[in-house]
């Protein structure tokens, strides 16, 4: 937007004081729960639960250390990184396939099934969990990787497809053709040509897999056990029986949290592209 | 279809539409079917009952409360977001300081896996050491017993909601605002238009399609919640805030009344459906360059 603000009277003065105090509060409200998860996790149990909050502590790594080395945590994190890699690998490649498809060509079909696709995403998800709970235990996959990456990449698909679609129709149609008529096949001038040009569509579409397939709970939480079980399930499994329990949830929702607080922080461009499925040119 | 065009959907479309068929539709196709059979998990034998499950379902007064727990929510939660989003969604198209840092910290609570926020909430809206409770003490107020108070616990999750997915609504405005052209906006001040006429002439309409995109997504999203009352209230108390998704959860998986929660998920999926449709249309006609 053009800014209209020229010279810096009083008022002006005033409203701008009260915008950067809303903005203060917004940012606030937007980081405090994280900073209490952050602070939890790090005092001692007896002085974490108190009224008023105790501001000042000495941190402690305790709680830390005991759930990742006194739970299985690890091996919550680990099956968490299987999860999230297998379904960004199958993911991208199948969705960036269907949406060059269905960028370069143009037909009724299409236009209809590009609307399936956008209702698919509607869907409630507890329709489709009994069938996968039921079949899953027939096919003998319940509490497998497998099961779980490949309902991710399925529902992952539709966005995956609007997403990429967006990106290639950017792109001139005389590139490909271009390419075909100097001897790439179909697939190759999809491959070697077009994909390049759309590198960072690619990009912003594994980062919202990647974010998808981390953040997934229902699905996980009644078609995974001991075996496959993702770390989103294992924190909320915590109960309350006992205080020091939060203290640990505290860690546990830490140890979540990070390495997605630092990715955003880094590719916070690239989210904006993705969340509006392309809607708006970011 | 041209034989290139048949070719390259073999190679391209074909594998996605196959995996989408086999884990989405088939299972779906599943569902539906099993909606006509009375199978209760533990006796592994299913009878043909036709529409008994419907016909339960609808007479069930628990899924009347778990609509409206549902209803509720989402217009709740949609309108504050939208409400909320817009207005940070200006701040923000201001000049201000450190914008690369408020930006990310304002994008951070959506990016945050759901039940976590819910963990997080849970302990801001705690009545006895949370803080939300604390700060409003510190302003004279009593604060209500949130989750634990009935009449307060499908609030917490409005507000947990609105906590965790008003900055999607903030960064699709906040993107739409960024590319409002430049030569309405400049004619309207040329025209003496203030401020505000600016906004609601000029600016309100360029947003309308993203308006109705978010309000799409998040209501779609809202209605379908799940992990975080599983995290924050478990549905209660009682069952004040059992949506739907979270009866249709407890109907298959701890009553283990597989046709009968099939029949649910039909009449969800019904539900969603029309207003989907309709949806899809509105956008369908944009898609057309008709507004």
């Amino acid at each position: 937007m053009v800014n209209s603000r020229r010279g810096v009277g009083p008022r002006e003065a005033l409203v701008r004081a009260l915008v950067y105090l809303a903005l203060a509060v917004v940012v606030a409200v937007s980081l405090f729960p994280i900073y209490f998860a952050l602070t939890t996790s790090l005092k001692p149990t007896r002085e974490a639960f108190t009224i008023p909050p105790t501001w000042i502590f000495t941190p402690t790594l305790e709680h830390h250390r005991f759930i990742w080395l006194e739970t299985p945590f690890p091996r919550y994190l680990v099956n968490t990184l299987i999860i999230t890699t297998g379904a960004v690998l199958l993911s991208i490649p199948l969705g960036c396939m269907a949406a060059y498809y269905l960028a370069r060509y143009r037909s009724r079909p299409i236009q209809v099934l590009l609307f399936t696709l956008l209702a698919v995403r509607a869907f409630p998800r507890i329709l489709l969990l009994l069938p996968f709970f039921l079949l899953a235990r027939a096919a003998e996959l319940y509490d497998t990787h497998v099961l779980i990456i490949l309902i991710i990449v399925a529902s992952n698909q539709p966005f995956a497809i609007w997403l990429m679609r967006g990106f290639f129709l950017d792109v001139p149609r005389e590139l490909s053709e271009a390419a075909m008529i100097d001897g790439c096949s179909s697939f190759g001038a999809f491959a070697r040509v077009v994909l390049p040009v759309v590198r960072p569509g690619v990009f912003t579409a594994a980062l919202f897999t990647f974010l998808f397939a981390y953040n997934e709970f229902l699905y996980c939480l009644i078609l995974t056990g001991n075996r496959a079980k993702p770390l989103s399930v294992a924190i909320a499994q915590y109960g309350a029986e006992k205080i020091e329990y939060w203290s640990w949830s505290a860690a546990g929702a830490v140890g979540i949290l990070a390495p997605i607080v630092i990715f955003i922080a880094v590719m916070q461009r690239h989210l904006i592209k993705g969340l509006t499925f392309g809607t708006v040119k970011g | 279809m041209s034989r290139q065009q048949r070719r390259d959907r073999l190679i391209f479309l074909v594998p996605s539409m196959t995996v989408l068929v086999a884990i989405l539709f088939y299972p779906l196709a599943y569902s539906i079917w099993l909606s006509f059979y009375n199978y209760y998990l533990p006796v592994p034998r299913k009878s043909f009952v036709g529409l008994d499950n419907f016909r339960y379902v609808l007479e069930d007064s628990a899924f009347w409360e778990a609509l409206s727990v549902t209803a509720r929510f989402t217009g709740a939660a949609v309108a504050l977001e939208l409400v909320a989003g817009a207005a940070v969604a200006l701040l923000l198209d201001s000049r201000i300081p450190c914008r690369r840092f408020v930006n990310t910290v304002v994008l951070l609570p959506m990016t945050i896996t759901p039940a976590v926020a819910g963990l997080l909430m849970r302990w801001m809206f705690e009545s006895n050491w949370g803080l939300v409770n604390y700060f409003l003490s510190l302003v004279g107020i009593r604060g209500p017993g949130w989750t634990g108070d009935p009449a307060w616990a499908l609030w917490s999750l409005v507000l947990a909601d609105a906590w965790q997915n008003t900055p999607f609504v903030i960064v699709v405005l906040y993107a739409g605002l960024q590319s409002v052209p430049t030569e309405p906006l400049e004619a309207a001040m040329v025209d003496g238009a203030t401020r505000t006429q600016t906004l609601t002439h000029v600016v309100f309409p360029f947003l309308r399609p993203l308006v109705l995109f978010v309000l799409i997504i998040r209501s779609m999203d809202a209605f379908r919640i799940f992990d975080q009352v599983f995290v924050m209230t478990g549905g209660g108390p009682g069952t004040t805030t059992q949506t739907i998704t979270f009866y249709n959860y407890v109907m298959a998986f701890r009553l283990l009344r597989m046709g009968r929660a099939s029949a649910l998920g039909v009449i969800t999926l019904l539900i969603l459906s029309v207003v989907i449709g309709f949806w899809i249309y509105l956008l369908y006609r944009r898609e057309k360059g008709e507004w």
